[in-house]
């Protein structure tokens, strides 16, 4: 597919690159092959770069954190060597020009770039300014930009939009395709995407998606399901030829024909799409995540060839290799009084008196337009020790309603008890120490000089001081594995890492409940992984009560026994987790996407003619429901370094593993990997 | 105050005015508003503002604004007799309090002459949406780079200002009291909530940046634009019966009408 | 000066305006403290930023403090032609931090303002500065409404003067021990921005007078024009004149004295 005779749209010679300015930078030669220290943050980030990206391709490149993934798509539009200027030397020639003699705007006629903050691309007062920004700057003449507008936004999918509509209004899905939008009027023959759906909520991925998957598939030639119903834009131009993405989402890196693993700032493995994601192997030792029913069916012994990438081939794949699917047992989806059977991370399984009792719980914000209610009478009980994930819809009313248990939002109608007191009779301080919320990101509330000051903010203000403040302090940076950086610049540290300040500092105060509101979005695989396998801990050795806002369906799947769904301010359902999972009509009714893991039982049962099977969650219990009688132990076939990269998954018998390994290179190179965003 | 702006959405004849018109009607009615000291004169302007404020569906915003406008009339009315001499007749004469009816009318004029000033320039921000505001500017001569400053700007705003929101409640729920103690100390509780508003905005700042050169953006080099509005026949109308207007009431006022 | 001007060809010191700008207009409306008169006298923590930021960012800073007061103007409804004040006054807020550190010859630190090293000589520096700015901006926003016969001088030059000086000189320490190492990690700092042969560094020798100048002539106009604004009848016009005075003397000191961060910082 990705034939040579097209050429080449990007080539790099020995690229090698620091961001720091005047760096002496050592020979490629040197560099080379050799295995680098993920933990060496010094010294350049692209350390010989050989890499032809082939014209015609949709070429993913996907690496660990700090890997130079980012970084390596700068050169492409001269970004690196022009605008940052660090310490270059190599060779890059795209599209027939010398990046490293040319300046950005000037690849710009060529290459567009769309990056993951859509907050950051913005620049027009309105819809139309905003895709006409481009096109201006390229002097394209006005007559033709008005129909470069009508034709992009379409293909974006934002047809219906009021081309007057200030950006500010529209959601975080829309704010990134009218980016996009934006992009693609300037009519790029390279497309550079930089994690394009890290910050978006599922819905928002999809029609991004859906989007850069029409664009391609306008063009290029390729990638199952590329339909020919993308509009071709204008006669002078129908897409770009080339599409290069970094991204650490599987799904995301499918719709790609061709993928990179970079690793240690080289290139370590390169080839048809199909056959990197399905090397475990290569995908181990570069430490990118391995897609789940990858890494299932390679702990069943099946061969890489044999390994299901989408849930569509699930069945197919366990048939050939004689694997019976017995879905889970329906005898835990009831919960007992004194206990649940809890998620796979084994969490929300001993369930105390109720901490929580809503009461048709009504509340409206005020607006221009009158009063719109967001929550409509919401009644919930939560028990002590629960895990509760609140879901569904941008709108739907669940943040709204998580404000409500610290007393951040007061009721217009109906009650909101904590411990049989009304939350409104609470003083702040009495309610906050007990209920901790955690907001979505960590950077609205890190100020302090240092990690020790920024957590003792909270407790402080709740009249804690002298030793207790300290040991305070000090255990709840022991527990989210920040001891020993005390006196470190909290500002500095990797978005992971500063969830994890802002977590501690709800720690201290020793609460009995944590309100998290999407607390894993704009974080890596990684990062995500290690801080839910945080939040498990607290509930499983303290019986922290959880509820947790989130649009990640595979967080909830593993980590929350309950779920309640709300729609349009009201529950529509509450219930066990694997009951919602069971019940496609509902998930499709709610815009809730299951994980693959959750679609592959579902496509087993099918298979199986067995309806109301109920999914499995994780990783393990697919792998159980498949494999039973081969008596496997879940790592019987991995080998040592299996820990290393697997933090996709997390089940029972591996989160103390996970929770020791947790990589301690991780946090060192996301901090290169956000140094570089912020330069 | 809520970050929404002023901005009303309609079609009437002034809404659909460029820019560059709406700004010479409203420069008309502050230069009638500046030209005249006697109150009588300076209710013309006020009242041909209030009504065009009226009709553009500006009442929201004049109410919104109503507190400002009232105090600062009534600060107007109280100061200013003391900033000029007396003359005339005295009309009130309660205890210490004596005001003669060219200080009555001499304040009165001014106090009328800061609500034509905010009445006017709510007559331009209603009429005239962001958008029409920057692409104005540029057509006045301003140089592009100002101008998309200014756009940005007024595009980030919004998005700031839900930021300081957030900082606000996050901080709160970590007992942050804004209202306790004196001046100084409230003052300084503020440093929570400005260091992540500015700090989560400055981050982003070399992002922005290679986005916006990735777009192609570069003063050096020559761009087009896209959708700059053209003057009608209603436009010029507009301007030029304004530019009359302005003339008028300065030879009114040279030729001694208006003053006191 | 010819930075004010060609700072306009970089990316990112006119992203550093409209973020400037907009991050001055967002917090100058919601944050405040004592509102006394609607409108014309409240105390809002925001009024820190024009001299902190002119301390970091420079002239980046004076335009962004420019815009965000017209911003604030557009979205407050108080836009009218008292906004040209609140344009040059806001400018003049900016400008002045960025004019003077490590320019007031014997009192200034001469260190980067992170109130690390030498921290009392640096508050001592930091709070002339502070009340500087605020005074030239008070005089210029009090002389435009003067002018245009809304507020008397001797009103709203006082005024302005103590609410921005107090939010400036409380807020700004601790903001700058927060915020300047981190920014200047950033690179984001004007020395790190602006090319070499723009800046115009501290070489003249009318450097000290003229930094002195700016500290103390809008002082002395505040002064002046008081008295002068008190003293009834022929007071109208003398404000004027005094105002056309003072603020050509402002800009010649300012065309004067060059920056003195970037050799602090060891750029230039």
């Amino acid at each position: 597919m990705t034939d040579e005779e097209d050429g080449i749209a990007a080539r790099l010679r020995n690229v090698v690159f620091s961001y720091d300015r005047d760096e002496t930078l050592p020979d490629p030669e040197t560099l080379g092959t050799t295995d680098v220290d993920p933990d060496d943050r010094e010294g350049p980030v692209l350390r010989g770069v050989d890499l032809d990206v082939p014209a015609g391709s949709f070429t993913v490149v996907m690496g660990a954190s700090g890997g130079g993934k980012s970084t390596l798509l700068r050169t492409l539009n001269a970004i690196i060597p022009d605008f940052i200027t660090g310490s270059f030397d190599g060779d890059v020639d795209v599209l027939e020009r010398d990046v490293t003699a040319t300046r950005v705007s000037e690849m710009a006629t060529d290459v567009g770039m769309l990056l993951q903050d859509y907050e950051s691309q913005l620049f027009g007062t309105s819809v139309a300014a905003e895709v006409a920004f481009g096109p201006e700057n390229l002097a394209v003449p006005p007559t033709a930009i008005g129909d470069r507008i009508d034709d992009t936004l379409r293909l974006a999918g934002l047809e219906s939009l009021d081309r007057r509509r200030e950006p500010s209004g529209l959601s975080g899905g829309q704010k990134q395709r009218l980016v996009f939008a934006g992009v693609a009027a300037m009519h790029p023959r390279l497309l550079v995407l930089d994690e394009p759906t890290s910050d978006l909520d599922p819905s928002g991925t999809r029609e991004l998606l859906s989007a850069i998957g029409s664009l391609a598939g306008a063009n290029l030639d390729r990638s199952p399901g590329a339909s020919e119903t993308a509009v071709a834009a204008e006669a002078d131009w129908d897409g770009p030829e080339t599409i290069v993405m970094v991204t650490h989402k599987i799904e995301e890196a499918l719709l790609a024909d061709h993928a990179v693993l970079l690793q240690g700032g080289t290139v370590y493995r390169e080839g048809p799409a199909r056959e990197v994601f399905t090397d475990v192997e290569s995908l181990r030792a570069s430490r990118v995540a391995i897609p789940p029913l990858v890494e299932a069916f390679d702990r069943l012994g099946v061969p890489n060839e044999g390994l299901p990438l989408v849930p569509e081939e699930v069945p197919a794949a366990a048939d050939e290799h004689g694997l019976r699917w017995t879905p889970p047992g329906r005898v835990d989806t009831e919960q007992s009084e004194s206990g649940s059977p809890g998620a796979p991370a084994d969490t929300g399984t001993d369930l105390g008196d109720p901490v929580f009792e809503l009461e048709d719980v009504v509340y409206e914000y005020d607006t221009d337009r009158g009063p719109v209610r967001a929550v409509d009478g919401i009644s919930l009980t939560v028990r002590e020790g629960e895990v509760l994930a609140l879901v569904g819809h941008n709108g739907s009313g669940k943040t709204t309603l998580a404000k409500h248990l610290n007393g951040l939002h007061e009721p217009d109608a109906g009650s909101v008890r904590y411990d049989g007191r009304e939350v409104a009779d609470y003083s702040m301080s009495g309610i906050g120490r007990d209920v901790g919320y955690v907001f979505q990101n960590p950077d609205h509330q890190i100020f302090a000089d240092t990690v020790r000051e920024e957590v003792a903010f909270g407790p402080e203000n709740f009249g804690l001081e002298g030793e207790e403040l300290d040991r305070r302090v000090r255990e709840a940076l022991e527990t989210v594995e920040l001891d020993g950086l005390e006196d470190a610049d909290p500002f500095a540290f990797s978005k992971g890492q500063r969830q994890r300040v802002a977590l501690a500092g709800i720690l201290a105060t020793d609460p009995e409940v944590i309100v998290f509101d999407e607390p894993t979005t704009g974080l890596d695989a990684t990062q995500q992984e290690r801080f839910m396998q945080l939040v498990a801990t607290l509930n499983r050795e303290e019986s922290v009560t959880v509820v947790m806002v989130t649009h990640s369906m595979d967080t909830v799947a593993r980590y929350a026994p309950r779920t309640a769904v709300l729609k349009n301010g009201q529950v529509v359902f509450d219930g066990s987790t694997r009951e919602l999972f069971a019940d496609a009509d509902l998930l499709a009714d709610n815009d809730l996407q299951p994980p693959h893991v959750v679609e592959a039982s579902h496509e087993l049962a099918a298979a199986a003619g067995m309806d109301d099977a109920l999914p499995a969650l994780s990783i393990d219990e697919l792998v159980a429901g498949l494999g039973a009688e081969a008596d496997m132990g879940p790592e019987a076939d991995m080998g040592p370094e299996a820990d290393v990269g697997s933090g996709a998954d997390a089940d029972s018998e591996r989160d103390t593993d996970l929770g020791a390994d947790a990589d301690p290179g991780a946090d060192a190179d996301m901090d290169v990997d956000d140094a570089e965003v912020d330069r | 105050m809520s970050a929404t702006s002023l901005y009303v959405d309609r079609g009437t004849w002034i809404h659909r005015l460029d820019a560059r018109s709406t700004l010479a009607f409203v420069l008309a009615i502050f230069v009638s508003g500046y030209i005249f000291d006697d109150p009588r004169f300076a209710a013309v302007p006020l009242v041909v503002a209030f009504v065009s404020l009226l009709a553009v569906g500006g009442w929201p915003n004049f109410k919104r604004l109503s507190p400002i406008v009232a105090a600062l009339f009534v600060v107007g009315l109280i100061v200013w007799p003391l900033f000029t001499g007396p003359g005339g007749p005295t009309v009130i004469d309660v205890g210490p309090l004596v005001l003669s009816e060219r200080e009555l009318l001499f304040a009165l004029g001014r106090s009328e002459r800061i609500a034509v000033f905010i009445v006017g320039g709510l007559l331009f921000v209603t009429t005239t949406s962001n958008e029409e505001i920057v692409s104005g500017m540029r057509q006045i001569g301003i140089p592009f780079a100002f101008c998309f400053a200014v756009g940005t700007a007024l595009r980030l705003f919004p998005t700031f200002i839900d930021a300081a929101g957030t900082v606000k409640q996050a901080q709160e729920a970590r007992g942050l009291d804004l209202s306790d103690g004196n001046l100084i100390e409230r003052l300084r509780s503020f440093v929570p909530l400005l260091v992540p508003v500015f700090m989560t905005a400055f981050r982003n700042v070399n992002t922005q940046s290679m986005a916006l050169e990735a777009r192609g953006f570069d003063t050096r080099r020559d761009r087009t634009f896209y959708g700059a509005s053209s003057m009608g026949g209603v436009d010029w109308v507009v301007t030029v019966a304004s530019l009359v207007v302005i003339v008028g009431v300065v030879g009114l006022r040279l030729a001694g009408y208006g003053t006191l | 000066m010819r930075e004010i001007l060609t700072m306009w060809r970089d990316t990112r010191m006119i992203m550093l305006v409209a973020v400037v700008a907009a991050v001055y207009a967002a917090v100058l409306i919601p944050f405040q403290t004592f509102q006394i008169i609607p409108g014309i006298t409240s105390i809002r923590p925001a009024n820190v930023f024009p001299v902190i930021f002119g301390i970091m960012f420079g002239p980046a800073a004076a335009w962004g403090s420019a815009i965000g007061n017209l911003i604030g103007d557009i979205f407050g409804g108080t836009f009218g032609p008292g906004s040209v004040g609140g344009f040059v006054g806001n400018f003049t807020f900016g400008l002045v931090g960025y004019k003077l550190w490590g320019n007031l010859t014997p009192l200034s630190s001469r260190v980067e303002p992170d109130f690390r090293e030498n921290a009392g000589v640096q508050l001592g520096e930091y709070a002339i500065i502070a009340v500087a700015a605020s005074a030239a901006c008070a005089v210029i926003i009090a002389w435009v409404v003067d002018l245009l016969g809304l507020v008397p001088f001797a009103v709203l030059g006082p005024t302005i003067l103590i609410n921005n000086s107090i939010a400036a000189v409380v807020l700004g320490p601790p903001l700058l021990y927060l915020t300047y190492p981190r920014l200047k990690e950033m690179g984001l700092l004007y020395p790190d921005l602006l090319r070499a042969e723009d800046l115009s560094s501290a070489g003249s020798n009318l450097n000290p007078i003229a930094a002195w100048g700016l500290v103390v002539v809008p002082l002395v106009w505040l002064g002046v024009g008081f008295f002068l604004s008190t003293g009834a009848g022929a007071g109208l016009t003398s404000v004027t004149a005094l105002g056309a005075v003072g603020i050509v003397v402002l800009a010649a000191c300012t065309v004067i004295v060059g920056e003195r961060l970037s050799t602090i910082v060891g750029r230039a």
